[in-house]
């Protein structure tokens, strides 16, 4: 975190000076987001007061700056008296407060390339809500997957150059990257309200969780990956291949008499995959396939050797957008698949999602509401997350929203006692 | 009435006869009106107000850039206010006639991510204003229609054209949105300067007028316009300004790249 800050700074600084005579703008937004827990017990979820900064510079040639910086107060740490007893000094803390440079990249933009250089998201792949070409930038599930991608996405030092080739009349894009700042996802803290279950321990065992080792700024953790890019007899198409560490770790155990000790284990793995899309009249039709090869598993065993292990997982989403008289409805279908798999491997041999996006307007745009439901055909649950926002004007726009989960356990059972509606009210500047 | 009255009248109805044939036809006038030279690119901007019936206002400020390609034509279009919007493009890929679908991409800042778009459903209202995906496109497909003059008028000293259009499908009406159109056009220069619409139900429903119509690099262009619903009372005000034609965009410009990227400047 201090070495992001300093070279978020730094990076600033050489902006600035770079070029004194830079045209510099500053966008952003304050925002006020409530959520009340309506399932469980019922209480206030967060009472956050957001400030989001965008600053740019063009400093003319090509060159020009991109940041966004986000911060909040979270007064429901305060305020909420059940927060003095169920969470930890540490938990408050990490919910309390939040600064970060989101991003903070230089831009050079030439004839035939672009070079952006610094913090950045990276964002591949053509699927909503759920994320499987989108892996270069891990998240922070602070609030598990409810926040927006843009917000949650952990911005990552990263060098990129995107190049330009008309080959045989055709434009193709081919994608570089090189990022020295490998990170981890950042799970919610043991204990909160969207920590992840932990695994069912046998009776009379306690469950312990110690640190592992994190990938980070060093030469041997380095991630790296290529794209390329085209439309193709109206098909937009890529390709792309990624060699970093899985965002979340395997969770490696030990068994010693009354103790289960659990230790996360990153793993690098190597994605290959694709994305493509078309308009057939009234439908878009979109979708990916990524194969993760040596992708870091969870095992039955309850030793180091037997309860983790790697395979090649196959996975593969399909959506389709159809629009009609102002109407959008986009089901997705996600299947993840282990050719590999034998009966120690503690997942199913196929798993995966389906989704549903039903959004429309009216009043101009004005008023939009929005329905989104993901289930996890795997185990059963699901969430709900219905929407409705309305823009006050220009500036201001005001949501009211709820996300609601189903199922005993599970990907979203797990939260069935994290029931909540929520509020924002949105000034942009 | 005497003899001499009768042979001048009988001698007129048979010279204004051929006259009345050599009047062009509906479609003619709607070829003529997409024929018309509107440069071969063009680079403008756009200040669009949009206005609900209570009087509130919302503004925007966007910039497009149009390229043609021989009948074909590619535009991106990108909102620079208010910070709400700021970095939301509009790529189109418009082909001419209707074998071929226009392509058409979004790229939606929030999400970081382009996504295509179907261009279908032509009736779908743009961003909020009183325009439709179709009614952004200068001309309309011609061959969507069927095309009427029903007469001339003369309107503030010009000689005009009124041309009706009528979906040739059920179908086409209901994906346009539209039962009819009539166009009011300009003689002198073939260019519309009153565009009516009527629904699906017949219902009169909205009209674009376009005002200060001047020469810029020997281009007759609209300076102003706006399309009131006149069944919600919503208006979209348009003006525009900075035009410059044929300064010889590269292709790049109409490009995926390009909407990422945004636009800040030149």
């Amino acid at each position: 975190m201090k070495r992001l800050s300093i070279l978020t700074i730094a990076a600033l600084l050489l902006s600035t000076s770079a070029a004194s005579a830079a045209e510099w703008t500053m966008h952003g937004a304050l925002k006020n987001e409530t959520a009340y827990f309506l399932s469980g017990e019922k209480r206030l979820d967060k009472l956050q007061n957001r400030l989001d900064l965008k600053p740019e510079a063009s400093f003319g040639h090509g060159w020009e700056f991109r940041g966004r910086v986000l911060g909040w107060y979270d007064a429901a740490m305060d305020i909420e008296q059940t927060n003095a007893t169920d969470l930890t000094p540490a938990i408050k803390q990490h919910y309390r407060t939040y600064l970060q440079s989101k991003e903070a990249y230089l831009l050079y933009g030439g004839d035939m390339f672009d070079f952006r250089m610094g913090q950045q998201q990276i964002v591949w792949g053509k699927t909503d809500g759920l994320r499987m070409l989108d892996i270069i930038n891990p998240l922070d599930m602070r609030e598990f997957m409810l926040d927006d991608f843009l917000d949650s996405r952990i911005g990552l030092w990263s060098a990129r150059l995107n190049w330009y080739a008309d080959i045989g009349g055709s434009q193709h894009e081919f994608e570089f990257i090189v990022i020295p700042d490998a990170r981890p996802m950042q799970l919610a803290p043991t204990g909160s309200r969207w920590a992840f279950a932990q695994p069912a321990a046998p009776a009379g065992v306690a469950v312990t969780l110690q640190g592992g080792g994190e990938p980070s700024w060093r030469p041997a953790d380095m991630e790296a990956g290529m794209a390329w890019r085209s439309n193709l007899d109206g098909w937009d198409l890529s390709l792309n291949w990624f060699y970093g560490w899985k965002d979340s770790p395997s969770l490696q155990k030990s068994l010693t008499p009354g103790l289960l000790t659990l230790t996360p284990v990153y793993q690098r793995m190597n994605t290959v995959g694709g994305s493509f899309s078309n308009a057939f009249g009234s439908l878009v039709l979109r979708g990916e396939l990524a194969a993760n090869i040596g992708e870091g598993i969870n095992k039955n065993g309850v030793t180091p050797a037997t309860s983790i292990g790697r395979t090649t997982t196959m996975n593969a989403a399909f959506g389709l957008d159809y629009t009609e008289n102002n109407w959008r409805i986009s089901p997705q279908f996600f299947i993840r698949y282990l050719p590999g798999w034998d009966n120690t491997i503690a997942e199913d041999q196929a798993s995966g999602f389906v989704s549903l996006m039903i959004s429309t307007d009216y009043l101009n745009e004005k008023l939009k509401p929005e329905i989104i439901g993901l289930y996890d055909w795997a185990d059963g649950s699901w969430m709900l997350r219905p929407k409705l926002a309305y823009e006050f004007s220009d500036q201001i726009t005001a949501r009211l929203g709820g996300d609601i989960f189903g199922g005993s356990n599970g990907f979203f059972g797990q939260f069935d006692k994290n029931d909540r509606i929520y509020s924002e009210l949105e000034y942009t500047f | 009435m005497n003899k001499l009255t009768l042979m001048m009248l009988g001698a007129t109805l048979l010279l204004a006869a051929p006259v009345c044939s050599a009047e062009p036809t509906g479609l003619q006038i709607m070829q003529m009106v997409d024929a018309r030279d509107d440069g071969d690119d063009l680079i403008q901007h756009m200040q669009q107000r949009l206005i609900d019936r209570r009087g509130d206002v919302r503004a925007r400020e966007m910039i497009s850039f149009r390229k043609d390609y021989g009948r074909d034509s590619k535009s991106i279009t990108y909102f620079l206010a208010p910070s709400n919007v700021r970095d939301t493009a509009l790529l189109t890929w418009d082909y001419d006639g209707v074998a071929k679908e226009d392509d058409q991409w979004l790229y939606l800042p929030a999400l970081k991510k382009v996504r295509r778009i179907s261009a279908s459903d032509r009736g779908d209202y743009f961003m909020g204003t009183d325009f439709t995906f179709e009614d952004i496109k200068q001309v309309p497909e011609l061959e969507d229609y069927n095309w009427s003059l029903i007469g001339s008028e003369t309107v503030d000293g010009h000689d005009m054209w009124l041309v009706e259009g009528e979906p040739k499908s059920d179908d086409l009406k209901k994906n346009l949105g539209y039962s009819k159109t009539r166009y009011t056009i300009r003689k002198d220069i073939n260019m519309y300067v009153r565009v009516d619409f009527w629904d699906r139900k017949g219902q009169e429903l909205k009209h674009l007028v376009s005002d200060e119509i001047k020469q810029i690099d020997g281009i007759w262009t609209a300076m102003r316009g706006s399309m009131t619903n006149i069944q919600s009372g919503h208006r979209t005000e348009l003006e525009f300004s900075g035009q410059r034609y044929n300064t010889g965009l590269s292709d790049s410009t109409f490009s995926e790249r390009m909407l990422k990227r945004g636009y800040r400047g030149e």
